[in-house]
């Protein structure tokens, strides 16, 4: 397996840390996921195959009505955690 | 067929599908299950995805009632517009797209929903979170494999 080494927009960089670190996974973790899911090419670390999270493919929760910010967070947590521990 | 702007079925609902099986997750299942709503994911071009849990009337006889399930009597049942009693399991959900291949009423003035119960749905989920942070191998995670990995990552 080949690696690349590649640099991001200070904006996107910064997209990136901050989604991987409310999954708790490395940055580069994520970002192999987006590569695996974009070229729809299996991307390994270790024995890992990673995939990417559903709001980077721009799958958005929705909001319930009259929800509280503090319960949509709570659930958007449930979902943002199963995915991390499959990261792991 | 997908429909496109904002659904009829939402969280809560008790709806018609084609529930995926745990030997073929990725395909919609070749029988009619009721599943119990749970949440909606939105896609600005691909429209809907839900997240639900299985129902089954099929009565659980003398086996102890398993973790993740929560038993719906007679009673209760017809206060949701079921016909029978009924028992949810938390442990196998689903992420569908909204979809005919899935929803086989959407096409339907009622799309398939068959009562609602927004409690419920919070309960399920509440189950769902304990058994996932307990003993996540009991969970079946099921629907069409992105779908499924993009949001269980599994």
């Amino acid at each position: 397996m080949s690696v690349l080494h590649i640099e991001f927009p200070d904006e996107l960089a910064r997209r990136i840390d901050s989604r991987a670190s409310e999954l708790d996974t490395d940055p580069e973790r994520l970002v192999a996921a987006i590569v695996r899911e974009k070229f729809k090419m299996p991307v390994r670390i270790g024995d890992l195959e990673v995939f990417v999270p559903a709001d980077i493919l721009e799958y958005e929760l929705e909001r319930i009505e009259g929800e509280s910010d503090e319960e949509y967070e709570a659930t958007k947590a449930t979902f943002d955690a199963i995915f991390a521990a499959a990261l792991k | 067929m997908t429909l496109k702007g904002d659904p009829v079925i939402d969280h809560g609902h008790f709806v018609w599908t084609k529930f995926p099986k745990t030997e073929r997750p990725n395909v919609p299942s070749d029988e009619r299950h009721i599943a119990l709503c749970l949440r909606r994911f939105r896609h600005p071009t691909q429209g809907h995805a839900l997240i639900a849990v299985f129902t089954t009337t099929r009565d659980r006889g003398d086996r102890p009632k398993a973790k993740g399930e929560i038993e719906i009597n007679a009673a209760q049942a017809r206060e949701l517009g079921q016909s029978s009693a009924f028992h949810i399991d938390a442990k196998r959900i689903a992420v569908m797209p909204l979809t005919l291949d899935y929803f086989p009423d959407l096409d339907e003035a009622t799309c398939g929903i068959r009562g609602r119960s927004e409690r419920l749905a919070k309960a399920a989920l509440l189950r769902f979170r304990e058994i996932a942070a307990e003993t996540p191998e009991l969970i079946d995670y099921l629907g069409p494999e992105e779908l499924r990995k993009g949001i269980f990552g599994r």
